[in-house]
């Protein structure tokens, strides 16, 4: 969360959090090129250019995959939080694995002719027609295209310029670039080797990240449907004070769908909504820290009476009034223009414990 | 943010990083030692031949019989300068006896010439006796196109169709394409195609290179190499 922006911010736990990464994706394409070939029993070397190929596209596929698994994983276990943070780096991370994977491609299998490489990738094979032989590289480019275009615009001054609406909805493009490097791979090597150990993997990889959205999906689903009706005044039944976790909230889904982040926190009741200004992200996921809702995703601020980040940050998210009638917490299904203070309940000690 | 919950948090944190780094080792191991084997390939450089070059259905070099080869020798040609062929030269020297310099390379019955230099015209043309082609019929055969210099061993592997552009690359530069059958064939697995008029495989095969496929074409002995003159019309990805 920054008033100017920077090119990147960098604290402690992105260093500890990338450092990581790069270990575990240069582990992986030095022991899969240098080290496990020592194990099989070939009659002659797979060759040293085709090696770096596949071991930077497979990585590049194991990255990706732990990804989109790191969302539905943070929803369904929120110790995965940390894991989300820093989300983006990880994308980057995977567009720069990926980058070498078409360039070991180019510099190997459409390189040494007078046809330049990129021209002889697009049409030294166009059987489009079918689908044994089909052209499975497009859908390789397709999935870096789309990786260069999320990595390019991965920063926040990004997100301010588009809006994040449109920046979410551009960065949605992840799941068709999954599908298409799937499709790469199923349709390009996974035809060619006769050890099915590398498909298994891939089947593994795209059936978790398939079923966990599943799983996560069904889940919210579910909370959706259970979407709480207003009494003719506009107010919506929350339930008891007690029922809120202390410095935490518990979400209310309203009658058309929005969501609505209800906080218990220093003996007060606020109400907000659910999605943060910065990414969309759920804020009743969050807690209350140093007095503010705090984004689980980013950590983004904000005061839970006000709407408003606190100074000098200017963001600023939709406030909800809310009520305390027979010991029972209300909120009205009508949201208050962003940055609008609404009065929070004060809890008395017995309203507080749900009496 | 109490003390226990921080604690609780770093180590879930630091769990699920050696999970991560310890995943990737494992995926690492599992998937590189599992690749395919590229099978047995040879090379032999420094060699020198010398015959009588023919540029159809591809450049290819006929040798005099020997005792190892009593039919003589007949082996296509490619640049060693890339993913060229060597047609030009070989239309320009057709029937005429040159002198070759390059490397050979080898899978199974398989082999092809490399050529390192430019073709030169032999300076004694005295023509030796060289075996007539024998026709050996129409066949359907089942197998692969590859273009000859990847899958008989200057890529490991250089077949299949993860490889299938650099194949059809390969051959619409000029190097001769091979047909690879599943079993072999007049005790070959490995023969030059050519079209049906006796030319270059025609560019609509380009679509066939690749899958496995089932073809129909006449077959012909030149020497100790098999040649495949193939039907387009008659062929299908099986």
């Amino acid at each position: 969360m920054s008033v100017r922006y920077e090119p990147v911010l960098w604290w402690r736990a992105k260093w500890v959090y990338d450092a990581v990464l790069i270990l575990a994706a240069g582990l992986y394409v030095y022991l899969y090129i240098r080290v496990a070939p020592a194990y099989s029993e070939f009659t002659r070397p797979v060759d040293i250019q085709i090696l770096r190929m596949r071991a930077t596209g497979t990585c590049a596929f194991l990255m990706l995959t732990a990804i989109l698994c790191i969302g539905p994983l943070a929803r369904l276990d929120a110790r995965f939080l940390p894991l989300l943070y820093n989300r983006r780096h990880f994308g980057v991370l995977t567009f720069a694995m990926a980058l070498a994977h078409a360039w070991f491609v180019l510099d190997w299998y459409f390189n040494y002719s007078s046809t330049p490489k990129l021209i002889g990738l697009f049409t030294a094979n166009t059987s489009y027609g079918q689908v044994l032989g089909f052209p499975f590289e497009i859908f390789g480019v397709f999935a870096l295209a789309v990786l260069f275009i999320l990595a390019a615009t991965s920063h926040d001054f990004w997100l301010s310029f588009l809006t994040p609406p449109v920046w979410k909805a551009l960065h949605m493009l992840i799941y068709p670039a999954y599908a298409s490097v799937v499709a790469h791979i199923a349709f390009g090597y996974l035809q060619d080797v006769e050890n099915g150990a590398f498909a298994i993997v891939v089947v593994g990889c795209a059936a978790t990240v398939l079923t966990l959205h599943l799983i996560t999906g069904l889940r919210e689903g579910a909370k959706d449907a259970q979407g709480a009706a207003a009494d003719e005044s506009g107010w919506v039944e929350v339930g008891a004070p007690g029922d809120i976790p202390e410095n935490r909230a518990k979400i209310v889904t309203l009658a058309g769908g929005e969501r609505v982040a209800v906080f218990r926190y220093d003996g007060k009741v606020s109400a907000v909504t659910n999605v943060c200004a910065h990414q969309n992200g759920p804020l009743g996921e969050g807690k209350i820290v140093a007095g503010c809702v705090t984004c689980p995703w980013h950590g983004h601020q904000f005061d839970p009476a006000t709407g408003r980040a606190p100074a000098p940050f200017t963001d600023k998210i939709a406030t909800y009034r809310v009520r305390l009638l027979g010991g029972i917490v209300f909120v009205h299904e009508q949201a208050n223009a962003p940055g609008t203070a609404a009065e929070p309940i004060i809890l008395t000690t017995s309203a507080a414990e749900g009496a | 943010m109490s003390s226990d919950s921080r604690r609780s948090t770093f180590l879930f944190s630091a769990i699920s990083a050696m999970g991560l780094v310890l995943g990737f080792v494992v995926a690492a191991f599992a998937i590189s030692s599992t690749q395919d084997d590229p099978g047995r390939t040879g090379f032999q450089g420094g060699v020198k031949l010398r015959g009588v070059i023919l540029a159809a259905p591809y450049p290819h070099l006929m040798t005099p019989p020997s005792a190892k080869y009593p039919q003589g020798r007949a082996i296509p040609l490619a640049s060693a300068n890339g993913k060229r062929g060597v047609g030009g030269q070989a239309k320009r020297l057709n029937g005429q006896i040159v002198e070759l310099r390059g490397f050979i390379v080898r899978r199974g019955d398989g082999e092809m010439m490399q050529v390192t230099r430019r073709i030169r015209r032999a300076k004694d043309q005295t023509p030796f006796a060289m075996t007539k082609p024998t026709r050996l019929g129409r066949w359907r055969l089942s197998g692969e196109i590859c273009d000859g210099q990847c899958v008989l061993g200057i890529m490991k592997p250089g077949r299949g169709l993860a490889h299938k552009a650099c194949a059809n690359f390969c051959i619409a530069g000029g190097i001769p394409p091979m047909f690879v059958t599943e079993k072999p064939v007049e005790g070959s697995q490995f023969m030059l195609l050519g079209g049906p008029d006796g030319g270059p495989m025609p560019a609509s095969m380009y679509d066939k290179v690749g899958p496995f496929i089932t073809v129909e074409g006449r077959l012909e002995r030149r020497g100790n190499l098999l040649f495949f003159f193939i039907d387009p019309a008659k062929a299908e990805v099986r």
